[in-house]
């Protein structure tokens, strides 16, 4: 049997350079397929659907920067992940539209929840608010990417890095009278 | 705080056991070459290509297995003692471990056993100062036996959260009040002696989504009823994810070795839907791999190091008046 991680990244090539040329929704498995020359067979013997291979895409690529970018804090994520998502960005502004409960909106905010419980857990007063603060926050940097990376002057990746984390220490400082 | 890459590496595996339900075998291929692309130290890599190889066979009663337990253990139970043994005792410990034995010329036990029988709890800020030295060591996983003072052994390993317990008990002290004390403590796998009252043990941890394993001390009058099929396929019914062999302390090298065998030969072959372990050999192999040279150690009841190598001897260092660091040093340098 071939191995599994060239099947896979086969796989991944063939949904990325679809999607550089139809709608997400108009790609369908056989299409994959036909593209690297696999059948539907060794499709589904890896993944569910093509939203399973489209989250896939991004888990096994963004481990690989962060492991070797040896990230030590939230902030150095924040780079190398606006970075990562500033080079492919043809690929992830149509990503990031994709409606639905499987979509890679969806599996990305599920995979940031974690990080951002830890960080406000510890500095938060009161933990019972802190799933509402995370939806929050979550919801703020979906939507701020989105925003960035379908903007037509996308500013450069650090810019926006340095914007968004400014934006977070505004609201840190933010008082209602 | 966790580190962030745990964190990551936590989150993206608690999606992939939280969806293994809806198709275990996809799910479970994904889920070892997900822990592939995050695996740091060839030791870990090798050991999961061989278990990416075994998952090949969709036959192998392995995915019959990872069906059992997603359906009867606690996920967050699998998870954070998974993250335990495979992130921090590997991924951060070995490298910790390898580190400090080139620096410091002394060998490190990658696990260590602890005889908690008769456990005083006077002794608990001893005993939490023991874990605390042993995971700046590099040291995060523990086989623990254990008999009185259940409880307040428990609080212990409840703080330490970073660290996998493995608590080798008799039957009869698997109870309501002490699942109820153990509900919350997710980074521990009880392991049952098989004997008299272990099926009924095993049904009231199954039932109430427990992480455990059954043990069986041996003899060297075992060894055929070991070898044959039968032996384990008896514990099978009791669903343990682990079977584990632990030898008698009189127990004949020859015997010790067949037995070894035998557990290596069933396991590759895949013949059982419980996986066969043994505590010494299996555990020193991963030593071995971790390090330059095979070590093990524990501390009896009385806080003393000892010893594992061809047989147990026992050192005069008290543990729990003497860094781990320093009785480690004194009882294990290079040779």
């Amino acid at each position: 049997m071939a191995d599994s991680g060239s099947t896979k990244k086969a796989l991944a090539n063939s949904l990325k350079s679809l999607m550089a040329e139809v709608p997400f929704v108009k790609i369908n498995i056989a299409d994959i397929c036909e593209r690297c020359q696999m059948n539907r067979k060794s499709f589904y013997y890896h993944f569910r659907d093509k939203y399973e291979l489209l989250n896939w895409i991004f888990d096994t690529e963004f481990i690989e920067i962060v492991k070797k970018s040896n990230c030590q804090n939230i902030d150095e994520v924040f780079d190398v992940l606006f970075v990562y998502f500033y080079e492919n960005r043809s690929f992830y502004k149509k990503a990031l539209q994709i409606d639905g409960q499987n979509s890679f909106t969806e599996h990305f905010r599920e995979l940031c929840q974690p990080v951002f419980t830890e960080v406000l857990e510890s500095s938060l007063y009161d933990k019972k608010t802190t799933e509402f603060h995370v939806n929050f926050i979550s919801d703020a940097l979906m939507c701020a990417i989105l925003r960035w990376l379908t903007s037509p002057n996308c500013m450069e990746p650090e810019k926006f890095s340095s914007l968004l984390k400014s934006s977070l220490k505004v609201l840190g400082t933010y008082r209602i009278e | 705080m966790k580190s962030l890459k745990r964190i990551l590496a936590e989150s993206i595996a608690k999606k992939a056991i939280n969806e293994i339900k809806d198709s275990p075998e996809r799910k479970s291929r994904n889920l070892v070459d997900l822990a592939l692309n995050l695996a740091e130290g060839q030791y870990f890599r090798d050991f999961l290509l061989k278990v990416q190889k075994i998952l090949q066979d969709e036959n192998t009663p392995y995915y019959r297995m990872v069906i059992d337990a997603m359906n009867h253990i606690n996920t967050d139970r699998i998870l954070t003692f998974g993250m335990n043994i495979g992130y921090n005792s590997v991924t951060v410990g070995s490298p910790k471990i390898r580190a400090i034995e080139q620096e410091e010329n002394f060998d490190i036990p990658w696990s260590m056993y602890l005889d908690a029988k008769k456990f005083n709890p006077s002794l608990f800020k001893s005993y939490s100062k023991l874990f605390s030295e042993a995971v700046e060591l590099g040291i995060y996983s523990w086989h623990i036996s254990a008999d009185e003072n259940l409880f307040n052994l428990l609080k212990l390993l409840k703080e330490h959260e970073d660290c996998a317990f493995v608590l080798f008990v008799d039957p009869d002290l698997i109870n309501d009040e002490l699942i109820r004390k153990a509900e919350n403590i997710n980074n521990l796998m009880f392991a049952v002696k098989y004997k008299e009252g272990a099926e009924d043990a095993c049904r009231l941890l199954r039932s109430n989504m427990m992480l455990y394993s059954v043990y069986y001390s041996y003899t060297d009058n075992d060894e055929d009823i070991i070898t044959s099929d039968e032996f384990i396929l008896s514990i099978e019914n009791l669903r343990p994810l682990f079977t584990i062999f632990t030898p008698n302390a009189n127990c004949n090298i020859k015997t010790v070795d067949k037995i070894y065998s035998y557990v290596k030969e069933t396991r590759l072959n895949q013949k059982f839907i419980t996986i066969p372990w043994d505590a010494l050999n299996d555990t020193r192999y991963i030593d071995g791999k971790i390090s330059e040279n095979i070590c093990s150690a524990g501390v009896n009841a009385e806080g003393l190091l000892f010893r594992l190598k061809d047989n147990y001897s026992c050192t005069d260092l008290k543990v729990f008046e003497i860094p781990l660091h320093e009785a480690l040093k004194k009882a294990l340098p290079k040779s």
